[in-house]
């Protein structure tokens, strides 16, 4: 991908996303690990979303990991917090119900790109303020503060485009799939 | 203190900067070193996120022995429960690391535009005011809490103890600023015990 930004605020911002989301996902996944009350639930398939429907609260999900961008990554944080608890949490009632080899026969061609699509999504919302961070604690006696957050932004922004893409490209995948099976 | 701000060659009537700097002025904008060195300062937001991190269990048995009962009745599966406050401490957790890298940006301005005096450490490390600051008011509680088991912030012990650091860390920095005037050290310790408080209350 050409144009991204290459520093090291952006490292940054993709290893802690990175983090948030590991330690999320472990979370919810530990806390539902064990659980088989959900099993009646899922045996009756329930209704499947339509590919639009799915789309939109995809896109609504990097919206929200992206918010970061404003808000020196606080809402990108608790949102990436919450949200890979959710991940975590239904990956355990997954595995718990179906399988592990079940699950990943039916998601595995695109759930990882939409994860993936979060990742990048909390990435360019982190990106502003590691980039000021970076800014506070450089050798310079009068750091620019207002002047390289307001650069970071096109920066973010490069990066929530990859994220979008992704998140489309998953769901054209998803609608495949569903309309094969 | 009587220097001219201007003690070079006076820059030609034409203007437009044209003036060449003789090579044996330094640099007006060469380097001045932050006045804690990086390393700290990373060094001891790790071990501060970390404490935090340990804490998280402690805090876990904390919140579940105190889930009002009505709101437990009304979530009548204890997986459920679990998941929401496990959810809810690691959101703690991370909220906390937040706040603490703001009060740590907020520590390093201070030492680059209010008061830039320093500590020289071995080798060529050295620490500023804020940074001190920032450690003492972190470190030593949430060690304690860790330690003993105790949620410092329902202890008065903890305010004294932060209200002590923030009037004691001045001291450590008395050569830099006993000959300024009586304006100058109330600012310095209003910004002290402001940035000890802040602690305090995140």
């Amino acid at each position: 991908m050409a144009g991204l930004p290459k520093d090291r605020a952006s490292l940054a911002a993709a290893l802690a996303s990175l983090a948030v989301f590991t330690a999320g996902a472990t979370v919810g996944y530990i806390a539902l690990a064990d659980v088989e009350l959900f099993a009646r639930a899922t045996a009756e398939s329930e209704p499947a979303m339509s590919p639009w429907a799915i789309l939109g609260q995809n896109l609504g999900a990097i919206l929200f990991m992206f918010s970061g961008a404003v808000t020196f990554g606080l809402t990108t944080l608790v949102g990436l917090a919450m949200l890979s608890a959710y991940v975590g949490a239904t990956m355990a009632v997954g595995i718990g119900n179906v399988g592990l080899a079940r699950l990943v026969s039916d998601t595995g061609m695109y759930a990882p790109i939409e994860f993936l699509g979060c990742l990048v999504a909390a990435a360019a919302g982190l990106y502003p303020a590691f980039t000021v961070i970076g800014a506070v604690f450089a050798d310079r006696e009068r750091p620019q503060l207002l002047h390289s957050y307001l650069n970071s932004l096109y920066g973010s922004l490069k990066i929530f485009a990859l994220a979008a893409a992704l998140i489309v490209s998953a769901a054209a995948i998803e609608a495949i799939v569903l309309a094969i099976r | 203190m009587n220097s001219e701000p201007m003690s070079g060659p006076a820059p030609s009537p034409s203007g437009v900067g044209a003036a060449p700097r003789p090579d044996d002025l330094p640099e007006p904008d060469a380097k001045p070193a932050p006045a804690t060195s990086r390393f700290l300062w990373f060094g001891a937001y790790a071990l501060v996120v970390l404490l935090t991190a340990l804490r998280a269990p402690q805090a876990y048995a904390h919140v579940s022995d105190r889930v009002p009962s009505e709101l437990s009745e009304g979530i009548d599966d204890a997986d459920m429960q679990s998941l929401a406050l496990r959810s809810a401490v690691l959101i703690g957790v991370i909220v906390t690391a937040f706040t603490v890298a703001v009060y740590f940006v907020l520590a390093a301005m201070l030492e680059k535009k209010v008061f830039t005096a320093r500590k020289t450490l071995r080798g060529r490390a050295s620490f500023g005011l804020f940074f001190l600051i920032m450690v003492l008011c972190f470190v030593p509680t949430q060690a304690a809490g860790l330690a003993f088991d105790v949620v410092p912030r329902e202890s008065l012990y903890y305010y004294a103890y932060i209200l002590a650091v923030a009037i004691a860390a001045p001291w450590v920095f008395r050569g830099v600023w006993k000959g300024l005037p009586a304006r100058k050290i109330a600012i310095l310790f209003t910004a002290s015990i402001a940035m000890a408080s802040l602690t305090g209350i995140g």
